[in-house]
């Protein structure tokens, strides 16, 4: 909850000065792809968080990953305070805050679709459709396979889960049967 | 002066027949009545000292019984406390024929007690009668001094018969053997008269003595048998109360017992009951799981083998329809 809140801080400040830069979009593209790259190569992290190198050679690294990443200044120096204040380890949970803050921010709404199968194009757009018109918002699906629901669908939004599988139906079938009321 | 002849042979044998005439009815039977008396007194006095033992020992009998009584009434409840979950009913009646038994058997021995009090006094009382009787014949005893001296005038009254009818010569001397022999007679009297009477005098001041002795000792045993008895009516009624509290509180720990076992067996049939309907209870849940768990199983083998393209779609569309954001 903490390193949430935390992240959030630092997502908030950094989507700050990229409104003041006019740099959302780029700043959050940027942000994706350290993240990605971090996300493959954990030793950065082992590496960065290790008090055994030096803030220099930590610094070393970051300049080096940074201009193979072709990172704006400020991206570069928002890397460097993390590292710096040891938060480093919280850049995934940033970089989650950051597109849902420019999410807010742009009117877009993120969904996680979960099916059994494959759900087809116009379905996709009824969906789509539905959550824009329920939230107001643009909605940008993002859709999942998960067998074991059986049927029907699982919607995530945000922290929202809203459950419409046939698996969730047959469990509360089940409880009722058993508690005898069904 | 007188000369030694024939008439002082007479006068020996006089005496010879006077000492056996007085041997045989004067001191013979009184010293076997004195005899006869000192071993009534004596006999008195022991019999005294047996009452007051059989008393004595009665009263320990007396306290033996009551600490039994109570004894008894306790182990009695003692008894029932122990067993008588076991047998509530037969204990009961056990502890009422027990009960009964025992006031029956300390009836009859405080009846005995009783019985054996009251012959001891009886044949106290004859102790006492013979005593009395023998007062009696001290006085009796005391009326034969006349006859005595009768038998002593005997000789004397005969040898002045026998000088009435002999020579005149004899008149004269005869008058003064007489004199001579009355004399000796009245100082043979008067001497045996003392010794005798200091004699029964002191021996009659002992038999008072022995006797007031018996009486007071029979006194003190008539006293003690007294307490005896009314102590002997105690223990009958002590022995009915002890009785009587064992009983009442048998009765009450019976009784206590009683609701205590039917609550207990209320409680255990409650208790029984209770547990009976939770094991069915948890049996009938744990059959609805299974049935649920089965139902739920089968039904996602039907759906995973039935479900279509468009039942997925109808789902889905479904799930929007109802889909509720703000």
């Amino acid at each position: 909850m903490k390193k949430r809140s935390t992240a959030r801080r630092f997502a908030k400040a950094l989507i700050s000065i990229a409104r003041e830069e006019g740099a959302v979009q780029k700043f959050r593209d940027e942000l994706t792809l350290t993240n990605a790259v971090f996300a493959k190569t954990p030793e950065l992290y082992k590496v960065l968080l290790n008090p055994v190198y030096t803030a220099q050679e930590k610094n070393n690294l970051l300049n080096k990953l940074s201009s193979s990443l072709s990172l704006a200044k400020y991206t570069e120096r928002f890397l460097a305070m993390l590292v710096e204040t040891r938060n480093i380890g919280l850049l995934p949970e940033i970089t989650s805050c950051y597109q849902r803050l420019e999410d807010e921010l742009s009117g877009r709404i993120r969904v996680t679709v979960e099916a059994p199968h494959e759900i087809a194009g116009p379905v996709l757009e009824e969906i789509k459709k539905k959550i824009s018109e329920e939230t107001g918002k643009e909605a940008i699906l993002e859709a999942r396979l998960n067998t074991t629901l059986i049927g029907g669908m699982v919607l995530r939004i945000d922290n929202t889960l809203l459950d419409g599988s046939l698996k969730k139906q047959l469990e509360l079938l089940r409880e009722k049967i058993a508690e005898g009321a069904a | 002066m007188p000369t030694a002849d024939i008439s002082a042979l007479y006068q020996i044998i006089g005496y010879i027949v006077l000492f056996i005439i007085m041997q045989q009815f004067l001191f013979k039977p009184l010293l076997k009545v004195m005899k006869e008396r000192e071993e009534k007194t004596t006999g008195a006095l022991k019999k005294a000292s047996d009452i007051e033992k059989d008393i004595s020992d009665g009263l320990a009998e007396y306290d033996r019984k009551i600490r039994d009584a109570a004894a008894k009434g306790h182990e009695e409840i003692k008894r029932l406390k122990a067993t008588w979950a076991e047998k509530e009913k037969a204990m009961l009646d056990a502890a009422r024929a027990e009960a009964g038994t025992e006031i029956a058997e300390s009836r009859k021995s405080v009846q005995k007690d009783k019985q054996n009090a009251l012959d001891s006094l009886k044949a106290e009382t004859k102790a006492l009668s013979k005593n009395i009787a023998e007062k009696l014949i001290e006085r009796n005893v005391t009326t034969l001094l006349p006859v005595v001296l009768t038998v002593l005038l005997i000789p004397g009254l005969a040898l002045a018969s026998e000088g009435g009818s002999g020579h005149g010569v004899f008149n004269k001397e005869f008058l003064w053997k007489s004199i001579n022999f009355t004399v000796l007679i009245i100082a043979i009297a008067v001497i045996w008269k003392k010794a005798i009477k200091g004699v029964l005098a002191k021996k009659s001041t002992d038999i008072k003595k022995a006797l007031e002795d018996a009486k007071d000792a029979k006194d003190a045993a008539d006293k003690k048998a007294l307490e005896y008895a009314e102590k002997l009516k105690l223990l009958e009624v002590r022995v009915a109360e002890i009785q009587e509290a064992m009983k009442r509180e048998a009765a009450s720990e019976s009784m206590r017992l009683m609701k205590e076992t039917e609550q207990a067996t209320i409680k255990i049939k409650e208790q029984a009951r209770l547990a009976a309907e939770q094991e069915l209870g948890r049996a009938r849940l744990e059959i609805q799981r299974e049935v649920a768990s089965l139902a739920a199983r089968m039904a996602e083998e039907i759906l995973r083998k039935e479900l279509r393209p468009e039942d997925q779609e109808r789902l889905i569309r479904a799930n929007l329809k109802n889909l509720r954001l703000n």
